[in-house]
C-alpha cells in the first residue's frame, strides 16, 4: 500500500526543515502554495506512488464539493453526502465483506491508501461543521492542506478544521513565541524519534506483531508476547505523534495531544481518553453522542438511559474497530472494546445506585482500587490488541487459550 | 503587515535557533564519538554491520584502507565468514593481521570488484599481501542469478566514487560516479553511521572494563546465545523457557555486567551463525532437494560450460598476480546430505576448473568436517570452524615457508 517511510529518512528530515523555513518566512498564498507542495511531495516522492495520490486528490476534491454544497445549501440534508463518502471509502479501502458482494472484477486494492482512515475523518468532520453552518468560509487551498498535512497525514493526530485553520492563519499561536518553547519542540521530535527507533524496536521482536505461531507457543511466553505489543503499540504510535507535534509546532500548526499516559488508566472509558484520544473525541462528538441522543428520543428508548448508553457505546467501538482496519479480526477488536465499555458502564450504575455519588467516589480513591482498576483495564487493553495484531482465526485461537477454553 | 513580518521573522529565527541548538549538539556528540569509531574499528576487532549490510565495511577506510603489508583478507560468502575464524587464523599465524572480509550472498563476480575497489579508493598501497577466498559451487556458479548483489549494491548507494555496471561482455567493473550522485551517496552513508557509533561505544567499554576476550575464545558460547535469544526470541534455539531459564542462570553465575559484556563482544564481532538454531538434518535433507531455493540452480551447474565463471576466476588470478598478492582459495565444507544431491561428476569437474586455475593455492576441504560439525546446510559449527580456520592456517604457513 505504501512505500517504505521512516521518520527518520534524510528525504522527511529536509522535508520537516524545509517546512519550518518556509512555512515561517513566507506569507498569504505564497504561504499556502509551498505547504501545498510541500504535502504534495510527501505523498508522491515519500508515501505512495503517483497513481494512488491521483485516487487520493480525487477523494479529497469529492469531499470539498461535498462540504462547499452543505455549506452554501446547495446540498440538503447531511445523511446521503455522508454515505456516499463512506461507501467510497469502505470501496477504496476494499474492506474484507466486500468480495461477497461485488463481482471479482471490481475487487482491487489500486485505491487503497495509507492515510485514507484519517482523511477520511477529517472530510466528514468537515462536512458536518459545514452542515452546520459554523465552518465560515472554506477555502481550497486550506482545506487542501489540512488534508494532506503531512505531518498528520499518515497516523493523526486527527485535528479538526477550526483549530487548524485558526493556528494557520495566526489567529492562534501553535506554541509561544519564545525560544523555550521552541527548543521545547524539537527536543519532543528527539523524544519521539528515540521512542519509535530506539525504545520500540527492542520491544518489537517480543512481541506478538512478529513471532510466528503465537497460539502454539508455551502459554507463558504467549502472554508474553500479547502484553509486550499494547506498549510497543504506544511507543511507536504516540512516538510517531511526538515528531508530528513537534514539527507542526515549529511551522505553526500543533496538532492536538494524543496520548495521555494510557497505562495508567484506571477504567476502559479512561482508557480511550489517554490512548488515542484525538479519535475518541471526534467518535465521542460524531458517533456515541447522535447516537446517544437519537436513542434516548426513541419510543424504544424512553426510560432505558443505560441501555441507551450501552448500545450507543456499542455502536462507537464497532465503528472504532472497523475503522482502525478492513478485516473481520478489527470487528471483533471493536466488539470487544463494546463489550468492555458495557460491562464497565453497568458496573459503575450499578455502584452508583449502591453507593451513592460520594460513595462511589469515597471508593474510586482507595489505593486498592485505583490499582485493580489500572490492572483490569491494563489486561483488558493488551487483550484486545490480540485482533488488532492477528487475524481472526489466530486472534481467536489465542483468546481461547488464554481463556483456557 | 508589519506586525505579520515581524511574528513571521521572530517565529523563523525562533525555530532555525532552536533546531541549530539540537543540530550543533548532536554534532558535537557524532564528533566526540567519531574517533572512537575510527579507533574501534582499526583495531580489527569491532565489525559494525551485521548480517545482510556486511558489505557496507568495505566503504569504510578504518578496516579496508589500512596498510595491506602484514594483511590477510579472508574473503568469500556467509560460510566463508563463518567457517574461517579471523582471530584463529591470526593466533596461527604470526605477523599478520587478518581480516573478516566476508560478505553475505556473495557472488564470484564480486570477488574482484571488491579487490579494485579496495585498490581504486584506497590505494594500491591497502590491498592485503593474502587473500583467502573461501569458495563454495555457489559462489563460482554466481547464484542466485535473479537476485541482484547485496555488495554492488551497498557501492552503488553508499559509496562516494564508484559504481557498478555489469554486462554479459564486460563482466561488472567499477565506473566513477557523478559529482550529484557521489553527495547523495555520501548523505546516504552519513545516515548509515548509528551502528559504527554503537560498535565503538561497545568496544570501548568492554575495553575500559578489561573484556578483550574475542568472542570465539568464551567457554560459555551456549549461554551467549541463549542471551541473544533472551533479547531477540527469533533466534530461539531451545524451547521456551529453556533459553529464558539459561540466561538467568549465566547472570547469576557470571553477574548481570560480564554476561551483558560478553553478549555486546558477540554482537559487534563479525559472526552471526553462532545464533541461529542448528538445523535438523531432515531439514537439511529437505532443503537439498528443494525446488524452491537457490541450491536448485546450483545442483545441475555444469561448471565445464560455464564461459562467465571460468573467465572470472581467471581474471582474479591475473588481477592477484600482477599485484603480487597471494591468493589461495580453499573450497569449503559441505555438508555430507548436500554433496549427496550433486548430479553426475560436476562437483568433481568445479573442482578441477578451480585447480586449474589456482593451482597449489587450492585446497579442497569439500569433504572435511562430518555431519555433526554443522550448524545449518552450509555453515560450520563453533567446534567445525575451528577445525577448518587450523586447517586453513597450517596450509597458509606451509605453503609460504616453501618446499624448503
Amino acid at each position: 500500500m505504501t512505500t517504505s517511510f521512516s521518520l527518520l529518512s534524510p528525504g522527511f528530515l529536509l522535508l520537516s526543515l524545509t517546512a519550518v523555513v518556509a512555512l515561517t518566512s513566507l506569507r498569504a498564498l505564497p504561504r499556502q502554495l509551498a505547504f501545498l507542495a510541500i504535502n504534495l511531495f510527501f505523498l508522491v516522492v515519500l508515501l505512495l506512488e503517483p497513481a494512488r495520490t491521483v485516487a487520493l486528490l480525487a477523494f479529497c476534491l469529492l469531499g470539498y464539493l461535498l462540504c462547499r454544497g452543505l455549506a452554501t445549501g446547495r446540498i440538503q440534508g447531511i445523511t446521503l453526502p455522508v454515505i456516499a463518502l463512506t461507501a467510497l471509502f469502505i470501496y477504496m479501502q476494499q474492506y474484507t465483506f466486500l468480495r461477497m458482494l461485488l463481482p471479482g472484477f471490481l475487487i482491487t486494492r489500486m485505491f487503497a491508501v495509507a492515510g485514507l482512515s484519517f482523511l477520511f475523518f477529517k472530510i466528514v468532520h468537515v462536512m458536518i461543521e459545514a452542515q452546520s453552518g459554523t465552518l465560515g468560509r472554506l477555502e481550497l487551498l486550506t482545506y487542501l492542506n489540512y488534508c494532506f498535512n503531512f505531518t498528520t497525514f499518515l497516523m493523526g493526530p486527527i485535528q479538526r478544521f477550526p483549530d487548524y485553520r485558526e493556528q494557520w492563519s495566526g489567529e492562534k499561536p501553535a506554541i509561544p513565541l519564545t525560544f523555550e518553547a521552541h527548543l521545547d519542540a524539537v527536543l519532543r521530535i528527539l523524544k519521539g524519534l528515540v521512542k519509535a527507533y530506539a525504545i520500540a524496536p527492542w520491544i518489537l521482536p517480543h512481541t506478538m506483531a512478529v513471532r510466528a505461531g503465537v497460539a502454539d507457543m508455551h502459554w507463558l511466553e504467549m502472554m508474553l508476547a500479547v502484553y509486550l505489543f499494547y506498549p510497543y503499540l504506544y511507543l511507536n504510535f504516540s512516538g510517531y505523534c511526538d515528531v508530528a507535534i513537534g514539527v507542526g509546532s515549529l511551522f505553526g500548526v500543533r496538532p492536538p495531544e494524543n496520548f495521555d499516559r494510557p497505562f495508567a488508566a484506571r477504567n476502559i472509558s479512561d482508557f480511550w481518553l489517554r490512548m488515542h484520544r484525538s479519535l475518541t473525541l471526534w467518535l465521542t462528538d460524531y458517533v456515541f453522542n447522535p447516537v446517544y441522543k437519537w436513542s434516548l428520543q426513541s419510543k424504544w428508548g424512553r426510560g432505558r438511559s443505560l441501555s441507551c448508553l450501552n448500545a450507543s457505546l456499542m455502536a462507537t467501538m464497532l465503528i472504532s474497530g472497523l475503522w482502525h482496519g478492513t478485516t473481520f479480526a478489527f470487528l471483533l477488536f471493536g466488539i470487544l472494546h463494546g463489550l468492555y465499555q458495557i460491562i464497565f458502564r453497568t458496573w459503575d450504575t450499578l455502584l452508583l445506585r449502591r453507593l451513592g455519588r460520594k460513595g462511589l467516589r469515597e471508593l474510586r480513591e482507595r489505593t486498592w482500587a485505583h490499582a485493580l482498576g489500572v490492572f483490569l483495564t491494563w489486561n483488558a487493553a493488551a487483550i484486545a490488541y490480540i485482533f488488532f495484531c492477528l487475524d481472526a482465526r489466530q486472534g481467536l485461537r489465542v483468546f481461547a487459550r488464554i481463556f483456557g477454553f | 503587515m508589519s506586525t505579520s513580518s515581524t511574528w513571521a521573522s521572530r517565529k523563523l529565527s525562533l525555530a532555525v535557533t532552536a533546531i541549530a541548538c539540537a543540530g550543533a549538539l548532536l554534532v558535537i556528540w557524532i564528533v566526540l564519538l567519531w574517533p572512537l569509531a575510527l579507533w574501534a574499528e582499526r583495531r580489527a576487532d569491532s565489525y559494525p554491520f551485521k548480517g545482510g549490510e556486511d558489505s557496507l565495511r568495505y566503504l569504510l577506510p578504518t578496516i579496508h584502507g589500512q596498510p595491506g603489508q602484514g594483511r590477510l583478507l579472508l574473503m568469500g560468502s556467509s560460510n566463508a565468514g563463518e567457517g574461517l575464524l579471523y582471530e584463529t587464523l591470526e593466533r596461527d599465524l604470526p605477523g599478520l593481521r587478518v581480516t573478516h572480509g566476508a560478505v553475505s550472498m556473495a557472488r564470484l563476480t564480486e570477488m574482484k570488484v571488491l579487490l579494485e575497489y579496495i585498490e581504486k579508493v584506497y590505494g594500491a598501497a591497502a590491498l592485503p599481501e593474502i587473500v583467502v577466498l573461501g569458495a563454495s559451487t555457489r559462489l563460482i556458479s554466481n547464484v542466485p542469478w535473479d537476485e541482484p548483489s547485496r555488495a554492488f549494491h551497498a557501492i552503488d548507494t553508499y559509496s562516494a566514487a564508484f559504481k557498478v555496471e555489469s554486462s554479459p561482455q564486460e563482466g561488472s567493473r567499477l565506473v566513477r560516479k557523478t559529482w550529484l550522485e557521489g553527495v547523495q551517496s555520501r548523505w546516504r552513508m552519513l545516515t548509515k553511521q548509528l551502528p559504527r557509533l554503537q560498535s565503538a561505544m561497545a568496544t570501548f567499554l568492554l575495553d575500559t572494563t578489561g573484556h578483550r576476550t574475542p568472542y570465539v575464545e568464551f567457554d560459555d558460547r551456549r549461554e551467549v546465545r541463549a542471551l541473544t535469544y533472551t533479547i531477540s526470541p527469533s533466534s530461539r534455539v531451545a524451547p521456551f523457557p529453556e533459553e529464558i531459564v539459561r540466561s538467568a542462570g549465566f547472570i547469576w553465575r557470571v553477574g548481570l555486567f560480564d554476561a551483558v559484556a560478553r553478549y555486546v563482544r558477540f554482537r559487534y564481532s563479525p559472526y552471526l551463525a553462532p545464533i541461529h538454531a542448528p538445523q535438523a538434518r531432515k531439514e537439511i535433507i529437505k532443503l537439498a532437494s528443494s525446488t524452491h531455493m537457490w541450491w536448485k540452480d546450483v545442483r545441475p551447474w555444469k561448471p565445464a560450460g560455464d564461459a562467465l565463471a571460468h573467465r572470472e576466476l581467471a581474471e582474479l588470478a591475473a588481477f592477484a598476480a600482477a599485484r603480487g598478492i597471494d591468493l589461495y582459495v580453499i573450497n569449503l565444507p559441505e555438508h555430507p546430505d548436500v554433496v549427496a544431491v550433486y548430479e553426475g561428476s560436476l562437483r568433481a569437474e568445479y573442482m578441477a576448473m578451480i585447480e586449474e586455475a589456482f593451482g597449489d593455492r587450492f585446497l579442497n576441504l569439500g569433504d572435511y568436517l562430518p555431519v555433526e560439525q554443522f550448524n545449518d546446510s552450509e555453515h560450520p559449527g563453533y567446534v567445525g570452524a575451528v577445525r577448518l580456520s587450523k586447517r586453513v592456517g597450517e596450509f597458509i604457513a606451509h605453503h609460504r615457508q616453501g618446499p624448503g
